[in-house]
């Protein structure tokens, strides 16, 4: 990692604090005056997290605003996945992992023992990297979440259906093939079909991760402008290695490095006037 | 490249880059990878002509097994004559001593006629064939001489002088009683090592009666050392034992290699001999091998034996399929080329494919219609007035001895009278102009021509005889599919009538049995003479009937001789006084042997009589029904038996120079044609005809002919029965081990131990299911556990644990369910319920074993003693894998220890209350099998092989094949469907049952085809549990239990059978072909069936990603 001979942003301190991460050491989160004027949906405290005798995370704290598109990035490895997938304990699936801390989500505790870890997952919704429809119909699929839960009604479903898929800007391209099974949409396609049941349950979170990385340019472009449109309705976590992405579709942004939360504040200010240098650098690509 | 030339000594720019396109040419076509294209096409075009060379070879033998081939005739040159189909040609060794014992048979039956101008022929043709054989043999005389000449005279004498010195050597460590043996015997063996030295050198200068006689010396020496030797062996000396031994072994080698080497010298000193006379014998060298082979001189006897078989010549022969069993006492018959003076294919000669006795072959002579004259109702009256006069006139007082010898006379004479004048009306009835030969069959059972018959003779049918070869084939034509039709109705009758009926007089009995078992006293035996004596009333009551209806025709017919009508009257009167007599005293009989059966059964005897009451019932009913059955059998065989054709075989006798004609009778027939007569058109039909039977038919003839039906419905319900079981226990299984199971050690030794499984020998598994299903299970189903050799609790024991187990089992379900990980941590708990579920069969398999072990190992006397421990140790095995697997490994699990070690323990119970579960099925007091009665009587029902068991010994077989695919499958399902599904808020089950499963339905699927082409090709293990040579029923029925218990016929069986266990084997062969062809496309069919449900839920579930 290069920092040599760069213009010190406006108001971005001298010192490198990724070199300070590299080294191991403790490091403050920047976070910028807006966001405490927000009202807040999910807060992570202390938050430590082991793949193993790997830590991956470290120390995180962050307090997501509601209503809002919040943006992970970072470079590859730093941990943006493994914090979107512990908001709604997937990654308790996978063995040897180990946290200390917590999260609240409105109020209630994540990492509670007596918490329902399905009722929990029930008010979250999550799109992953490679659209994943599972072997079914395209309506069979995004009323998913209303079938486990033993929905029968019909009318309901079908409603639900619908505005799920146009909620995902689906509806019109399907609409007539709702039965057809879902395996043979186009990768564009597939990716909005797991937005929509990702929203088809109302939840209270989204959580993405890298949801364009897979999908080509157009295809892209069509999710960028859903999660336009999903702003404000709902709040989004999002992890992205696109700034442009990041800078367009997000409120707010927080750039990892190493499994530490570097610097957090809204996009604009993020992208504009960062803080530290280490973000400038690297949104300006002059690293990662 | 510029400047190619000058600067020499430092490499160039150019030189550089020559040298690098050299190498690069060189290692071109390695990099390029041109060798492992041709490697690895090479290798799959071997396997595919290995595939296809095998297939083709089957589907081909297999196709041709049913066409008509010509039918051939050959005449030998010896008068010998063969009428058949030729069944394969090939080359064999034509030696001298097949020449020899030829000559000798035709000499033998030269001897044995009498007739002068028969021995002339005969000798004509042993002329004639003598000539040929040496003129086939005489050129491979002198190569056979030249070869005798390596007689390998060095070697043997190399191998016989290495026994020498181990002889030398073990003697002198002998300590042999008499002084001077071994010394002379070292003299002789010096000596004949001096010869070997001498042979070595110039074997040709040995003078052959000096070493010959000295090789006889050396003999009667070793011949007394052995003797001794021989002795202290028997006698046995302890310290030395092992040096006799060896010396022993030692003197016998030495002995058997000198003589050796004596032969081989005799012979040497024999061949000028031997090879002056043959060059001398010219035509006549037969002869002389056989003189000389005769000799007195070992050397020339033993050349002269060697060479009858070294002159041989390649030559081919035909094998003849020439049926005509009873006639030629053979099937078939070889027939060398050379022997053959003529081979035709005469138009009329028939293949005749008999359901007994195998093919006859033979020309068609007549065919014969017979037609029964049909008796009048007169002459029936009459005659049973005759039996009755007949039967029962001694009743009378002697008075009237006379009288009824004139009553007799009388009614014979009416019955004369109406025979004769029904025989001519029936004569004029039958005769007809445009007919063949006619005939009129006699009382006695003479044919005689219409006008012969005279005019009070009684003709009894008529014949019509078709003669000629034309004829009778028309004939036949007509006749044969009518006799067909009879024989199928027949057939009906006896398998499903009569097999119904059986089966209700079987149940009735059974009935009586278990009433017998429930009470505890004997009645069967009582029941039975009760039925019997009824039976007698019946009879005696028919008698009466008859009887009266005979007096009543006498009363009215005979009323111009009242003599005579009222003698029988009076006869009738005493008749029934006797026969009250005979019916009182028997319903007597019965009243007694009521009375007793009622007081065997005590308080019982209500039910129990009910009970025996229908059985008496049931029995007249059946036994009435069985004679009504048989005489519509008898009627219908009395129609089939009106058609015969005569035929002439020819070939027949041990000499094959006999014609002989045989009737056969149609009925017996079920197909003829003269194959060479037919086009291909009609061969054709023919060739579909016996696919037909082949498919759908039973077999005949030790199942060498007819078909297998019988045996593809085996093994397609084997199949089915085996793939509705395998399928869900394999794919359960394996949904734990990749779903559930934590990875880990002991679920690594686990998939070990399935995948060896798969490597257990068949056999094993057949043994297996015999031991455990047939006789273990089956017993116990059959007769409870006492039937089963299992030792049975005491109730009060019983009790006791039953409710322990109980409570227990209720106390551990609670603490697993109150103290479980589920609900809230449903994502990483392993489910409690499924846990014990796979318990379950694990025990059971452990019990099984253990109990195996003990009984039929071990040889245990009280097996509860040492199964109890066993058991335990078993479950404790189990739960701690339970434990591992599901309790310590939850991750995040925020349950405090002792809530974890409740449910624990809860589940430890829960899981030893199934053990204990099974433990109380086995002892169980209060069973006495579902079968007993069957049992008693000596039948067991499923104690024995039996379909159920088959498929359940095949399932086990295959269990491992369906585990494996399905694990495939599931680990095929990607981990990102999970994750989404569990994203949206599924439970774990949930996610399986929505998700995974319905993705890994298709590689289920694959494992049940492999399971199933696997099951249905088995043959090892069948054979001890349940598949039989001939089964006498489908396995398939309406009444429970369906079918399944019985023992049934298999395809693959049936080809171990019908190929190495048939005694007619040559004819057998074809079918094998045919029946492995028919197994391979059966299992092709189930296959690709299964694979066309696999590909519509392929397409179903798992389409394109993109
Ligand atoms: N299942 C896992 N087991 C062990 N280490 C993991 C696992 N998943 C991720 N990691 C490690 O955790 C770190 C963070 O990974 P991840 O969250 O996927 O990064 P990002 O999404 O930011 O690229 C990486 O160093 C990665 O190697
Ligand atoms: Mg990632």
């Amino acid at each position: 990692m290069s920092q040599t001979g760069i213009d010190t942003p406006n108001g971005a301190e001298g010192e490198s604090r990724l070199e300070a991460i590299v080294r191991g050491e403790q490091v403050q989160t920047e976070v910028h005056e807006a966001i405490r004027h927000e009202q807040i949906i999910l807060d992570v405290k202390d938050f430590n997290l082991w793949y193993g005798d790997k830590q991956a995370l470290f120390d995180n704290n962050l307090r997501v605003s509601r209503g809002k598109v919040t943006a992970l990035i970072g470079p590859s490895g730093c941990g943006k996945s493994t914090l979107l997938r512990s908001v709604n304990r997937i990654n308790d699936l996978i063995d040897n992992v180990r946290i200390t801390g917590d999260m609240i989500l409105s109020g209630q505790t994540i990492y509670d023992p007596s918490v329902d870890v399905i009722e929990l997952r029930k008010r979250m919704g999550m799109v992953f990297q490679k659209p994943n429809p599972f072997p079914m119909s395209i309506y069979e699929n995004v009323v998913y979440a209303l079938r486990i839960d033993g929905e029968r009604n019909r009318a309901l479903l079908d409603e639900t259906c619908e505005r799920a898929l146009r909620g995902a800007a689906l509806w019109d391209e399907v609409k007539d093939r709702l039965h057809d099974s879902a395996l043979g949409m186009s990768g564009g396609q597939q990716q909005r079909l797991c937005i929509a049941r990702a929203i088809a349950a109302e939840p209270d979170v989204l959580l993405m991760d890298e949801p364009c990385s897979a999908l080509d340019p157009i295809a892209t472009g069509k999710i960028e402008d859903l999660i336009a449109e999903l702003r404000g309705e709902y709040t989004i976590l999002i992890v992205t290695h696109n700034m442009q992405q990041a800078s367009r579709s997000s409120d707010y942004t927080v750039f990892m490095y190493l499994g530490r939360l570097v610097e957090y504040g809204p996009t604009s200010d993020l992208f504009e006037r960062p803080h530290l240098r280490d973000t400038e650098d690297y949104i300006t690509g002059r690293f990662g | 490249m510029s400047d190619p030339a000058g600067h020499s000594g430092s490499p160039t720019a150019a030189s550089i880059a020559a040298e690098r396109t050299r190498i690069r040419s060189r290692s071109s076509v390695l990099s390029a990878g041109e060798p492992m294209i041709w490697l690895t096409g090479g290798s799959l075009m071997l396997c595919l002509v290995m595939v296809v060379l095998l297939l083709g070879y089957i589907f081909k033998q297999g196709m041709m097994t049913f066409w008509p081939g010509p039918v051939t005739h050959i005449v030998t040159e010896d008068g010998r004559q063969y009428l058949g189909e030729i069944a394969r040609e090939e080359e064999f060794d034509f030696t001298a001593t097949a020449a020899w014992s030829m000559w000798t048979a035709l000499e033998q039956r030269i001897q044995a006629t009498a007739d002068e101008k028969a021995k002339a022929e005969l000798t004509a043709q042993r002329d004639t064939l003598l000539a040929k054989t040496v003129e086939l043999l005489s050129p491979e005389l002198d190569p056979a001489l030249a070869d005798l000449e390596n007689d390998g005279a060095v070697d043997a004498f190399r191998i016989a002088s290495s026994s020498i010195d181990a002889v030398h050597r073990s003697l002198s460590a002998l300590e042999l009683p008499s002084e001077a043996q071994p010394r002379q015997v070292r003299d002789n063996l010096t000596k004949l090592l001096a010869l070997q030295t001498l042979f070595n050198r110039s074997p040709d200068q040995v003078d052959l009666d000096g070493a010959i006689g000295r090789l006889e010396n050396a003999q009667q020496h070793l011949a007394a050392v052995q003797k001794s030797v021989e002795l202290m062996f028997y006698i046995g000396g302890d310290r030395d034992f092992a040096r006799v031994r060896h010396s022993r072994t030692a003197v016998k080698q030495l002995r058997d290699r000198l003589a050796a080497v004596q032969q081989v010298l005799q012979d040497r000193r024999a061949r000028p001999e031997v090879r002056k006379a043959l060059q001398q014998a010219g035509d006549r060298f037969l002869h002389v091998l056989n003189d000389l082979a005769g000799s007195t001189d070992p050397g020339v006897a033993h050349t002269a034996q060697n060479l009858r078989d070294a002159v041989r010549v390649r030559h081919r022969r035909r094998l003849l399929r020439t049926g005509n069993y009873r006639l030629s006492k053979t099937h078939f018959d070889w027939v060398a080329d050379f022997e053959i003076a003529t081979s035709a294919a005469p138009p009329w000669a028939m293949v005749v494919e008999r359901r007994e006795w195998g093919r006859f072959y033979g020309f068609p002579q007549s065919f014969t219609q017979k037609t029964r004259r049909p008796p009048s109702d007169e002459e029936h009256q009459l005659q049973s007035v005759q039996t009755f006069l007949a039967r029962h006139g001694r009743l009378l007082k002697n008075e009237d001895a006379r009288a009824i010898e004139a009553a007799k006379k009388q009614v014979q004479e009416k019955l004369q009278a109406v025979r004769s004048h029904r025989s001519q009306d029936f004569l004029a009835k039958v005769k007809s102009d445009d007919a063949p030969v006619q005939r009129a069959l006699l009382e006695g059972g003479q044919a005689v021509p219409f006008d012969r018959v005279g005019a009070d003779q009684n003709v009894i049918g008529a014949l019509r005889i078709s003669e000629g070869r034309a004829q009778a084939w028309e004939q036949w034509t007509r006749h044969h599919p009518v006799v067909q039709t009879l024989f199928d109705r027949e057939y009906v009758l006896r398998r499903s009538e009569i097999g119904r009926v059986n089966h209700d007089q079987e149940q009735s009995r059974l009935s009586v049995r278990q009433l017998e078992l429930d009470t505890d006293v004997n009645l069967l035996e009582t029941a039975m003479q009760v039925l019997t004596l009824q039976e007698q009333i019946n009879a005696l009551d028919r008698q009466m009937e008859q009887a009266a209806q005979a007096v009543e025709y006498a009363r009215t017919h005979f009323q111009a001789d009242a003599k005579t009508a009222s003698l029988a009257s009076r006869l009738l009167v005493r008749f029934r006084q006797a026969n009250a007599g005979n019916r009182n005293d028997r319903v007597r009989q019965i009243g007694q042997l009521e009375a007793e059966l009622k007081a065997r059964l005590g308080d019982e005897a209500e039910d129990g009589m009910t009970v025996l009451q229908s059985f008496w019932r049931t029995q007249q009913r059946t036994a009435e029904q069985t004679r009504e059955i048989n005489e519509q059998i008898e009627a219908l065989d009395r129609q089939q038996a009106r058609y015969e054709i005569e035929m002439e075989a020819i070939g027949n006798g041990p000499n094959r120079n006999r014609a002989t004609k045989t009737t056969l009778a149609l009925a017996d027939i079920v197909r003829a044609y003269p194959a060479n007569r037919f086009s291909r058109g009609e061969k054709w039909n023919v060739y579909v005809a016996r696919w037909g039977e082949f498919l759908a038919d039973d077999p005949r003839e030790a199942n060498s002919e007819g078909g297998v039906f019988p045996a593809i419905v085996g093994t397609v319900v084997m199949t089915l029965i085996l793939a509705m079981v395998v399928v869900p226990f394999g794919a359960l299984a394996a949904l734990y081990l990749r779903e559930y199971a934590k990875a880990g050690p002991i679920v690594s030794v686990i998939r070990i131990a399935i995948n060896n499984l798969a490597g257990v020998p068949s056999i094993v598994f057949g043994v297996f299911g015999m031991i455990f299903f047939c006789y273990m299970v089956g017993s116990f189903i059959d007769g409870g556990p006492r039937a089963a050799s299992i030792p049975v609790l005491p109730k009060m024991w019983w009790f006791g644990i039953l409710i322990g187990a109980a409570v227990a089992e209720l106390l551990g379900v609670i603490a697993a369910y109150a103290n479980r990980g589920g609900g809230k941590h449903d994502n990483q708990s392993t489910p409690w319920l499924l846990n014990a579920a796979l318990a379950v069969p694990l025990m059971a398999v452990w019990i099984a074993a253990a109990g195996i072990w003990l009984r039929w190992i071990a040889g245990a006397e009280s097996v509860v003693g040492v199964a109890v421990p066993l058991m335990v140790l078993g479950m404790a095995g189990v739960f701690f894998w339970m434990l591992y697997s599901s309790t310590f490994c939850e991750k995040n699990d925020p349950r405090s220890f002792f809530s974890r070690l409740v449910y624990m323990v809860g589940l430890a119970t829960a899981i030893a209350t199934v053990a204990v579960v099974i433990f109380l099925v086995a002892t169980t007091p209060f069973f006495d099998g579902f079968y007993e009665a069957r049992l008693v009587d000596g039948n067991p029902t499923f104690g024995k092989g039996a379909l159920i068991w088959a498929s359940l010994t095949l399932a086990l077989l295959t269990l491992p094949v369906v585990i494996v695919a399905t694990e495939e499958a599931l680990s095929a399902v990607p981990n990102s469907m999970r994750e989404g599904s569990y994203a949206c808020g599924a439970s774990k089950w949930q996610t399986i049952q929505r998700i995974v499963l319905p993705r890994a339905m298709p590689g289920i699927m694959t494992g049940m085809i492999l399971a199933m082409a696997r099951g249905a090709g088995e043959v090892a293990p069948l054979m001890l549990v349940g598949a039989v040579k001939l089964a006498p029923k489908l396995p398939v029925s309406w009444n429970p239990p369906f079918g399944v218990d019985r023992s049934f016929m298999h395809l693959g069986f049936h080809i171990y059978d019908v190929g190495f266990q048939s005694p007619n084997s040559e004819a057998a062969k074809p079918m094998v072909f045919t029946t492995t062809f028919l197994l391979i496309g059966i299992v092709a069919v189930l296959n690709v069936t299964a694979i066309a449900l696999r590909t519509r839920l392929r397409r179903k579930f798992v389409a394109s990603q993109f």
